[in-house]
């Protein structure tokens, strides 16, 4: 697998809890804050919404882009990010 | 507060080429406009980004004359409806204005299982239609029914064909590229236009009859032509010089071969006056 980033590895590394959104991987302050402002304060929740897309990467990238403008790679990431932890916790 | 728009399909003689509003609304014309810049204003954050040029219509038209699109915060709505203007400009404002039309209802009025279905139909994949989803799955729609409509009304297919015969004709023959060249203008102001492009060239035929007449004579004008200057080459194949191509690759022939003979000529003599 190409390389993936220290957040990455660390969010996969171990259940959510009560991570805030932005240790998501791709997603950092800016967009972050775009979805605490959308309700989307929390990782879980994110974790929600990519399950009720039923975990499509399309769909899920295609929402992100929607809800905070995220590019093509923080898009990515973050689909990447959740699903790796989906295999391994869910 | 969204508006409501019920969509009804209509048609004109051609065929269902667009929607009007449904008998919430006059059907007529004038009216019909009047309350859609109406309902325009009062959604708020709707905006008007085209309206067409309005002609009453004849007693015997059917489709109304609007065209009008609303952008109504996050659902796009769109209404679009053929305009059987008998001017030929009427028609070709109206078109253009539509380029860019998506037919479509307001799909937030839509329930979560139409929604559902509208996605199995467009073959979007899916999940459940919730708060958090809805839009995303209202926008992918709302795109794949601008791209269903724009590959439906595109007949280029048609104009291609056209544009081949014509470009065919042309190359044959000198005399008919003068005629194709003045046809060209004509073809290239049909294929402006975007939508229910048979339609609207049945209308400029009939609205413009002496053209529609001479069409079809020039054709076979244009057909006879090329077989008469086809034929007229050939006997004058031997001869002088046309500024036909299939002459001119001829003449170079003739050049090439001419100075072989000649040297053949001298090789000849000079064999000749050895012996």
């Amino acid at each position: 697998m190409s390389s993936t980033s220290q957040k990455h590895k660390d969010f996969v590394a171990e259940p959510m809890g009560e991570k805030p959104v932005m240790a998501l991987a791709g997603i950092g302050e800016v967009l972050g804050k775009r979805l605490e402002d959308k309700g989307f304060d929390k990782a879980y929740v994110v974790l929600g919404q990519f399950l009720v897309l039923k975990k499509d990467e399309e769909l899920f990238r295609d929402w992100l882009k929607d809800t905070c403008g995220a590019n093509v790679k923080q898009q990515g990431d973050c689909y990447g990010c959740l699903k790796e932890w989906c295999d391994a916790f869910l | 507060m969204e508006n409501v728009y019920h969509v009804t399909q209509i048609a004109d003689d051609k065929g269902p080429v667009g929607s009007a509003l449904s008998a919430d609304y006059s059907i007529k014309t004038k009216a019909l406009v009047t309350v859609l810049q109406n309902e325009a204003r009062l959604a708020g954050s709707a905006v008007i980004c085209g309206c067409a040029n309005l002609t009453s219509p004849n007693s015997g038209e059917v489709t109304p004359t609007c065209e009008l699109y609303c952008c109504a915060q996050l659902s796009f709505v769109s209404v679009h409806a053929a305009q059987p203007s008998s001017y030929s400009k009427g028609w070709s404002a109206g078109w253009r204005m539509s380029e860019s039309v998506c037919l479509q209802m307001s799909l937030s009025e839509k329930s979560d299982e139409e929604l559902g279905n509208l996605l199995s139909q467009y073959g979007i994949k899916h999940g459940p239609i919730v708060g958090s989803t809805r839009h995303l799955y209202e926008s992918k729609l709302g795109k794949a029914m601008e791209q269903a409509s724009v590959k439906t009304s595109s007949d280029k297919t048609y104009y291609r064909e056209e544009e081949e015969e014509v470009t065919y004709i042309t190359y044959h023959s000198a005399a008919t590229r003068k005629r194709s060249a003045n046809t060209k203008p004509e073809r290239a102001d049909r294929c402006c236009l975007p939508r229910c492009q048979s339609v609207l060239t049945c209308r400029v035929k009939r609205s413009t009859e002496q053209h529609g007449v001479e069409r079809p004579d020039a054709d076979t004008e244009a057909a006879v032509q090329v077989t008469y200057s086809s034929t007229n080459h050939t006997s004058v194949r031997s001869g002088e010089p046309t500024g036909d191509k299939s002459t001119g690759s001829l003449w170079k022939m003739i050049l090439v071969l001419l100075p072989l003979a000649v040297l053949s000529a001298v090789c000849y003599y000079a064999y000749a006056y050895i012996v």
